[in-house]
């Protein structure tokens, strides 16, 4: 990596560092969605069988994707809906900015999308004097802080309450009490008169049915459901991989990913729509616009990291990353944080950014591990090093020091080995139970991540002897 | 030159063939599989343990479970009424709610049905001022304490959705074991009709978030109140 990237990922990284509140918030966010998503994989019984038949299901649809796509391009019409392929951002931009100026449009009210994102929507309508209205409680309160969000399931993870009320008190033109029921209170009231007032309302796509033309929304609040039923025109954004063929196959992919995120056993709202609203309905958008969206998608196709297009976008590798948990989601500087985020966003990047991500992970495994499409997480970050080292980027000292961690860290055997005699072998350099910034091969490592000192105990051996005598008591229970 | 729709189409299309490697391709079925990894749920389960199993999930997620006959669904209707003194009232158009005795006007409160002759201004500004709507519910599935509604028509999205209570009327017989169920009701729907309702909503307790602090905070945007009236007879 150049040494400007370097520069600026080690600025974001101890930025992440000084936040306490943070620190508190992720630690805190990891164990509760951890602790849902165990009792619920519990509760089925049979969890590696659901994720080994969600991966043949996605890794189906991915080798069969222009198939899919096409027939619910076809089945989409036929609802009565538009389909515009969009092979690049631009290309989304151009065709969302026609329709919306179609329809003489003054706002407009979105809810969570991240492809939107990816192309950065809201900057590019805003310039075009449109006033845009993020209606999820997460994405309004980082648009009222003008920023981006720092987890794929809980954007505003890093803000608390505080800066909430702040944030809200502006717009409220008074003071407000920092408590969460009333600041939602607040956002409810607020953004109510905005669903009425909008010409247009923007979503994004959980899962495409090819089958039947229809599409699949799942979440909590109600914000989606608001912009599809009173705004006249819907448009809705979908990543090109966001399709499963049939209404059964969603049903094993539906079934984890609320599990999964949240740990939720299915969300409070999960909706389904086919086409714009029919002749005998009244509420519901009267014209849908459906942009599919490749910017930089197919590239990874035929590639050692298709497979990272099997991701249903859950964030269950962020909920337990230790890397993530360390430094959030915005260190990553990308839209995509966490492991998921470090093996796709080099990816999807035309200008070769964001090399420097596939760096920031300790190759523990717990993505993959955890992944309820079993991608190989932890493999593809593990390849995206190879290629950096073999395509000679970086300095030949980087490039050693990297491929001494690689090697370290990469190789499960050497990893467990390492893990099991490094607490004892590197005492000398740790501080506080953290490795200290001496360590010559794990320098530009400890540079950004104070490493922790590895545990007595690793956590597959501690899996071995007692994490799953834990399940088994909890099964009991 | 302008490019068409198609083209683009076509291009999108092609370029996916292309850097999978292989000829364009369509028609792809999806496998058939011998099993599901759901089978081993529900195996033996009779109706009265499904209607325990809702009844459990719906109140844990925070839903008000109230069962009844038929005769009694009006009486409870009057009764959430009068406990949040609701002066307008939303229902929708549908003949299985008339049947229970729902009128114009239940004791003092206004009730306005979703008749599509009304036009959307008009039923979407009452919806926004309404207290209470009420709806029909197509399944009830018993893992997650779900209600399943089919949106269309005289049956419209507003009602579950804009008031701050939710009443919803499910027949026990239409308690089924869980998600499977409901989804293969939607394909036998598309196979026979060759359309869907334009929106089905899966709807499991109150509107929630714990995007501030991860704490949880109910009724952010929907509704604030669910209830369910389980009709034991029907």
């Amino acid at each position: 990596m150049s040494k400007e990237t370097h520069q600026r990922f080690v600025e974001r990284v101890n930025k992440s560092k000084q936040d306490k509140f943070l620190k508190t918030s992720l630690q805190r966010a990891q164990t509760r969605f951890r602790e849902a998503r165990l009792a619920r994989a519990e509760e089925l019984g049979n969890i590696e069988e659901w994720k080994s038949r969600a991966s043949k299901i996605r890794q189906h649809t991915i080798e069969n994707l222009d198939s899919y796509l096409e027939q619910f391009a076809d089945n989409v019409r036929k609802n009565g809906g538009n389909i515009h392929f969009a092979a690049t951002d631009k290309d989304a931009l151009d065709y969302i900015k026609k329709v919306v100026k179609e329809k003489d449009t003054h706002s407009i009210v979105k809810s969570k999308s991240m492809v939107s994102e990816e192309m950065h929507l809201n900057k590019v309508l805003e310039e075009e004097g449109i006033r845009m209205v993020e209606t999820d409680l997460g994405e309004y309160i980082i648009q009222l802080a003008n920023e981006t969000p720092s987890h794929i399931i809980v954007p505003a993870i890093h803000k608390n309450k505080e800066q909430v009320a702040k944030l809200f008190s502006k717009v409220a033109g008074k003071e407000l009490p920092s408590d969460p029921h009333e600041l939602t209170s607040f956002a409810r009231n607020t953004l109510r008169e905005e669903y009425f007032k909008a010409e247009v309302g923007i979503t994004g796509c959980n899962f495409a049915i090819a089958e039947s033309g229809s599409f699949v929304l799942v979440t909590n609040e109600g914000n989606a459901r608001m912009s599809s039923t009173l705004p006249r025109t819907q448009i809705v954004i979908m990543g090109m991989e966001r399709i499963v063929p049939t209404w059964e196959d969603l049903d094993v992919v539906l079934s984890l990913l609320p599990r999964s995120a949240t740990g939720q056993k299915i969300t409070s709202y999960v909706t389904a729509f086919t086409g714009p609203k029919q002749e005998i309905d009244v509420d519901g958008p009267e014209e849908l616009h459906i942009v599919i969206v490749d910017n930089g998608r197919s590239n990874i196709l035929g590639t050692k990291y298709q497979e990272v297009l099997k991701c249903i976008r859950c964030g269950a590798c962020l909920n337990v990353c230790p890397v993530y948990r360390h430094i959030g989601g915005h260190a990553y500087g990308s839209v995509y944080p966490g492991p998921i985020g470090a093996v796709l966003s080099p990816l999807l990047s035309d200008k070769k950014d964001h090399k420097e991500l596939p760096f920031a992970s300790t190759l523990c495994y717990a993505c993959s591990e955890v992944c309820p499409v079993q991608i190989p997480l932890a493999d593809l970050l593990r390849e995206h090093r190879v290629d950096y080292v073999e395509n000679n980027e970086g300095s030949i000292g980087e490039k050693l020091a990297m491929k001494a961690f690689g090697m370290v860290v990469g190789n499960q055997g050497l990893y467990e080995t390492a893990a099991k005699t490094a607490h004892t072998l590197m005492a000398p350099f740790s501080k506080d139970g953290y490795i200290d910034k001496a360590l010559p091969v794990l320098k530009n490592w400890t540079e950004v991540k104070d490493m922790p000192q590895p545990a007595k105990q690793s956590f597959r051996d501690w899996w071995q002897k007692e994490g799953k005598e834990a399940t088994k008591n909890e099964e009991n229970k | 030159m302008k490019r068409t729709n198609n083209q683009n189409q076509e291009d999108f299309l092609n370029n996916i063939a292309e850097k999978l490697g292989r000829p364009r391709m369509a028609g792809a079925r999806s496998p058939k599989w011998n099993h599901f990894p759901w089978d081993h749920l529900y195996q033996n389960a009779t109706q009265e343990g499904l209607i325990d199993e809702f009844a459990t999930n719906f109140e844990q997620i925070g839903g008000h479970l109230k069962r009844v006959k038929t005769q009694g669904v009006i009486q409870e209707i009057k009764q959430i009424i009068e406990q949040y003194k609701a002066k307008k009232v939303l229902a929708w158009q549908d003949e299985r709610l008339n049947e229970f005795g729902l009128d114009k006007n239940i004791i003092g409160s206004e009730v306005i049905f979703w008749d599509f002759k009304q036009g959307f201004e008009s039923l979407t500004n009452y919806a926004k001022e309404s207290q209470i709507g009420i709806t029909f519910t197509e399944l009830g599935l018993a893992e997650t304490g779900t209600i399943v509604l089919f949106n269309e028509g005289g049956k419209g999205r507003s009602v579950s959705l804009l008031p701050e209570v939710h009443i919803a009327i499910l027949p026990g017989s239409q308690i089924q074991p869980r998600l499977t169920q409901a989804l293969q009701k939607i394909k036998e729907t598309y196979d026979e009709q060759g359309k869907l309702p334009s929106l089905i909503n899966f709807i499991t307790g109150p509107s929630r978030t714990s995007d501030i602090e991860m704490v949880l905070t109910i009724g952010v945007h929907g509704p604030k109140e669910l209830f369910v009236l389980l009709v034991e007879d029907l």
